[in-house]
């Protein structure tokens, strides 16, 4: 007798845990997102472990870049989502969450235990992945820009002395405003200043229509218009919702990412960021802008002859900047650099229409908790940037890639000082992004190609700007530009 | 010298010059095919670092996405390869079907719809094709969703038929209108049947231009990239897509996109290859 | 007989005419989740012609029209008159020429890409070679305009060359004879006899590819995406642009209705020439 009760309830257990451990059987979540390697590849990575633990399936449905807004856009209109994550640009969250296609997250996060909320960067767990005062997606990435610079050309002391003796000041490595940059680029244009035989030029950024140079822009006119103490100097006034793209600063700055083009790799014009990189990693410029990509392939890429020789720094700025308060330049005794988040990064949602919103939350928390998301930033070809606290305090998943120990470093401080820079500056979070970006888009390809002087080029898109802000409703467009900037309702 | 001399060398002069011209144009297109066959052989570096003409003169050449495309990345290429064959040759075939048909009713029969007669009717078909794809992609686009025809072979198959058809409709008439009627007509009077005619006597006289028709009805809906784009997520995948799949976060990715697209031209070469003689043939009478 | 066919392009033709038509008049708003079309009257029109964007895809569009299918014409004549006259190794040449008609336009777009790169591309690399300066193919706003022309007429101009080819095998031997015997030969033979026989079959040829053209955007996407500036930005590319980076929706089916318009113009133009032709050929 007692031993049949054993056994039974042996039995018993075996198949109490055996359902527990599979809390997810026989379910099907469907993730969307671009085609792999890029932001698909963890989700190919870690997918197999979740399904053998849960006992769900998940399905990976791609589409190229130019179709993920409109497909989305789509999938949360159906009855029945065709997809219920989806990985998306933080940009997009605002469009997103205010149509009421996102599902709230704030109860599933605060019940999980393996998520590690806190380890996340402040700037992007409060001010990317929040709407309204509610979380609507989870970081799966951490972007901003940064500056890459040949050291092996900057840090060449001959080259500093001749640099020296035309410019008549000393090489500043790495240089802090753009006038520097633009004298840098000018002496190392044109020649083969690392003996290998092939001609280098000053420096390489994406100028191509819809090949995301707007980013680029507004990276080069960040230091001119981020005065500390002044929000919101990048897009909008914060008390009138006045566009300020087309400020003294961002003028400005045009002209120097006009200028710069005579500096650059021929060919530039035609190029956008993903070609930008490979570029610098053949070793073609001494400078580039860019996510963090450019690190990972110079340093551990196949394409890559400049591994070791990259420098990393917070982007540049200018030791004028634009006062809107005042309407005038002024002067600091310091360049004024400001980090810029460019983009927001990537982050995943669950749609509000999706049949099965625990089991995508599930998988999303598991690739986003600190072990695995850690793989997935040291991993190449993921396209997934350091975002926690976590992926800056261990180097060895860096250096497996293929980082030495001193590049990732290098590396690792640029991005975070990047972030935690008192003075970071958000990218755009308010409904109708892409419209702003893509006038904004438009007019710099239109004077890059030498159609529109910068001035009149800008001053079109503010009236543009002005045009989708009404369509919107001007109040709602404040009120959520605050929001996005942290200051509270007028 | 004799007058036969000199009519032999101006004759050599003229077989020279319209050699000289005929392999200048053979130069112009096979120029850019050499570029995009030795691309697909070279080393990310070979690629960025300025122009690399002759292998083993100027860089060696490697086979290593070959051999990635055959073996890693074989079910993300098979895939697509096998939709754009089976989706590609099923609507040609429709296309040839279905239009064969309504050509041999327009120009047998006598119709009138409202205002527009035979002549009209085949205009309107022609005009189907002048309408941009980029007007029809987003109506398809939510027909499809509410039908449930998003990514899979059948909506593909449907959208290119009906886009081919004018094509079809267009030289089909054109020859049919051409066609002696006295043969057919000798069958009617020994009590033959429409079908019978089509089948046992329109046809074959037909079939040049039918395989016309087909090869260029598969050449369009394999080489289609809007409506694929639009229509199909992953599991319907062509190769146009695929190709344009590899402009990465890095970047272009010649010696793939390289690759893959000479991969890409091999079935219609092969197929205009094949039926050369009625490709020819099967044109003929169009525009008379 | 005729229905299956006249059913499957009515489907695919009716309801997207339709669909496009209450976008044109209408305003796209997305709430809660759903797309819903508000009436706007001719707003959309009237943006339109005010559009200096869509003037500028109008002139871009019909130069690259023009030139290219022109120069199409010429080169396939000419290919299309030599390869008559079976020369050695014709079939491998007739062949050979009707390749890049083969080859997918992204393919294509890629690879043209690569040949006109500024620096790393084989074109620079000859000019280099031969001391001279680099020509901005893609780059330079006054050149890429020609250099689009230059890839169509690469890709196109085989369809033209297999139309006339067939035109000219199909006109009738004796009617050549007859002129020869007549005493016209070699030029005057090629205008007074085969051109006007050819007349149909190069109108055709004409109308055929003038109306793909017109559509051109593949090409364009992958080589300079519409740029440097507007240079190049086509209708059908201007319209891409408008319908998937802002999901304009309305203001994009206005212009593909005004490209349809454009072509549906030219085919006619092309339609009555032919019929005009018929009834002359009839005497």
């Amino acid at each position: 007798m007692r031993r049949l009760a054993v056994i039974v309830g042996l039995v018993v257990l075996v198949v109490v845990s055996g359902l527990a451990a599979r809390k997810f059987e026989g379910v099907t979540i469907t993730v969307f997102t671009q085609p792999p390697p890029y932001i698909a590849k963890p989700v190919m990575m870690f997918a197999p472990d979740w399904e053998k633990t849960t006992g769900a399936r998940v399905n990976l449905i791609t589409a190229p870049w130019g179709e993920l807004y409109t497909k989305m856009y789509a999938s949360f209109s159906m009855g029945v989502a065709a997809y219920d994550i989806v990985i998306f640009p933080a940009a997009w969250l605002p469009d997103f969450a205010a149509a009421g296609f996102l599902v709230p997250l704030d109860d599933f996060i605060a019940n999980d235990p393996y998520i590690q909320w806190d380890d996340i960067l402040p700037v992007y767990r409060e001010r990317i992945v929040s709407w309204e005062g509610k979380i609507y997606a989870v970081p799966l990435d951490g972007d901003c820009h940064i500056f890459y610079y040949r050291k092996d050309a900057l840090e060449n002391p001959e080259y500093q002395a001749k640099f020296k003796e035309k410019y008549g000041y000393d090489l500043p490595v790495p240089p802090k405003t753009w006038k520097q940059v633009r004298d840098i680029a000018e002496f190392f244009n044109g020649w083969d200043w690392d003996g290998d035989g092939e001609i280098e030029y000053g420096v390489v950024e994406p100028r191509r229509y819809a090949g995301q140079a707007d980013w680029c822009f507004f990276s080069r006119a960040v230091g001119y218009v981020a005065l500390p103490g002044q929000p919101g100097g990048l897009f909008f006034d914060p008390e009138t919702m006045e566009p300020r793209i087309n400020s003294p600063g961002h003028v400005r700055a045009l002209e120097d990412y006009v200028e710069i083009i005579k500096y650059g790799v021929p060919g530039m014009i035609n190029m956008d960021s993903g070609e930008i990189r490979s570029i610098f990693a053949a070793g073609l410029a001494a400078m580039a802008i860019d996510w963090g990509d450019i690190g990972v392939i110079s340093e551990t890429g196949e394409e890559s002859t400049v591994r070791g020789k990259v420098g990393y720094a917070v982007l540049p700025g200018s030791d004028e900047v634009w006062n809107f308060a005042k309407g005038q330049w002024v002067k600091l005794p310091e360049p004024n650099q400001a980090g810029y988040l460019a983009f927001g990064g990537w982050v995943a949602g669950i749609a509000h229409n999706s049949q099965h919103k625990e089991a995508a939350y599930d998988f999303i928390s598991y690739l986003s908790r600190p072990e695995n998301s850690y793989v997935s930033v040291t991993t190449s070809e993921t396209g997934f940037n350091p975002y926690r606290y976590s992926h800056f305090e261990k180097l060895s998943g860096w250096i497996g890639m293929g980082f030495s120990p001193e590049a990732a470093e290098a590396y690792l401080k640029a991005i975070k000082d990047t972030i935690g820079h008192p003075n970071v500056q958000p990218d755009l979070r308010i409904p109708g992004q892409a419209r702003y970006f893509e006038a904004v888009d438009r007019a710099l390809s239109r004077v890059v190609a030498g159609e529109l002087s910068p001035k009149a080029a800008l001053d079109e898109v503010a009236q543009i700007w002005n045009q989708i802000t009404d369509s919107l409703g001007r109040d709602k467009q404040l009120l959520y530009y605050r929001l996005s900037l942290g200051l509270p309702p007028k | 010298m004799s007058t036969k001399t000199i009519r032999q060398g101006l004759r050599f002069l003229r077989l020279g010059s319209i050699y000289c011209f005929l392999i200048a144009w053979s130069f112009v297109v096979i120029a850019p095919l050499f570029w995009l066959i030795t691309t697909s052989f070279k080393d990310k570096l070979d690629v960025y670092l300025g122009p690399k003409f002759i292998p083993w003169l100027d860089f060696r050449p490697t086979s290593k996405w070959w051999v990635r495309i055959f073996t890693i990345e074989k079910d993300t290429l098979l895939k697509p390869y096998a939709n754009s064959l089976i989706i590609g040759s099923i609507s040609a075939l429709c296309s040839t079907l279905l239009g064969l048909a309504a050509s041999y009713a327009l120009t047998r029969f006598c119709f009138k719809f409202f205002f527009m007669k035979n002549d009209d009717i085949i205009f309107w078909f022609v005009s189907q094709r002048i309408m941009p794809p980029i007007i029809i992609v987003f109506a398809i686009y939510s027909m499809y969703q509410t039908l449930g025809l998003l990514d899979n072979h059948l909506g593909l198959i449907l959208v290119y038929t009906a886009f081919n058809l004018p094509l079809s409709v267009w030289i089909l008439s054109n020859f049919l209108s051409q066609l002696p009627r006295s043969i057919e007509e000798a069958a009617l009077v020994d009590g033959a049947g429409p079908l019978t005619i089509l089948f046992h006597i329109v046809i074959p006289m037909l079939s040049p231009s039918l395989t016309a028709t087909f090869l260029l009805c598969f050449v369009f809906a394999w080489n289609d990239f809007l409506f694929a784009l639009i229509l199909t997520f992953s599991r319907a995948q062509t190769m146009p897509i695929l190709i344009a799949a590899q402009h990465f976060q890095r970047g272009p990715q010649w010696w793939d996109i390289s690759a893959l697209s000479v991969l890409a031209v091999l079935p219609p070469v092969i197929i205009t290859i094949a039926l050369q003689k009625y490709f020819i043939k099967g044109l003929i009478p169009i525009g008379k | 007989m005729l229905t299956p066919g006249v059913l499957i392009v009515l489907l695919f033709s009716i309801f997207p005419l339709f669909f496009t038509l209450m976008l044109m008049f209408g305003q796209v708003i997305f709430s809660e989740g759903k797309m819903l079309i508000k009436f706007a009257g001719l707003a959309n029109w009237q943006r339109l012609l005010q559009d200096q964007r869509f003037w500028n895809a109008v002139l871009v569009t019909l130069k690259i029209v023009v030139i290219a299918v022109t120069a199409e014409y010429v080169l396939g004549l000419i290919l299309a008159s030599l390869l008559y006259q079976r020369p050695f190794g014709s079939g491998f040449f007739r062949v050979l020429y009707v390749i890049p008609m083969l080859l997918t336009p992204i393919a294509v777009g890629y690879t043209w890409r690569m040949i006109l790169d500024v620096g790393r591309g084989p074109i620079a690399g000859l000019l280099k070679r031969a001391g001279l300066s680099p020509v901005g193919w893609l780059t330079d706003p006054h050149v890429a305009l020609y250099s689009i022309v230059l890839i169509d007429v690469w890709q196109w101009t085989p369809f033209m060359f297999l139309l006339l080819y067939a035109g000219l095998e199909a006109i009738p031997k004796d009617y050549l004879e007859a002129a020869e015997v007549d005493g016209a030969s070699g030029w005057k033979k090629f205008i007074y006899v085969i051109m006007p026989l050819l007349a149909p079959s190069s109108i055709a040829a004409f109308l055929l590819r003038t109306i793909e053209c017109f559509k051109i955007v593949d090409i364009i996407y992958i080589t300079t995406g519409g740029g440097p500036g507007q240079a190049t930005e086509s209708l059908t590319l201007f319209g891409y642009n408008v319908g998937f980076r802002t999901f304009d929706l309305a203001y994009g089916a206005t212009i593909a209705f005004s490209l349809f318009f454009m072509v549906l113009i030219a085919a006619m133009f092309f339609t009555i020439l032919t019929r005009s032709l018929r009834g002359i050929r009839l005497e």
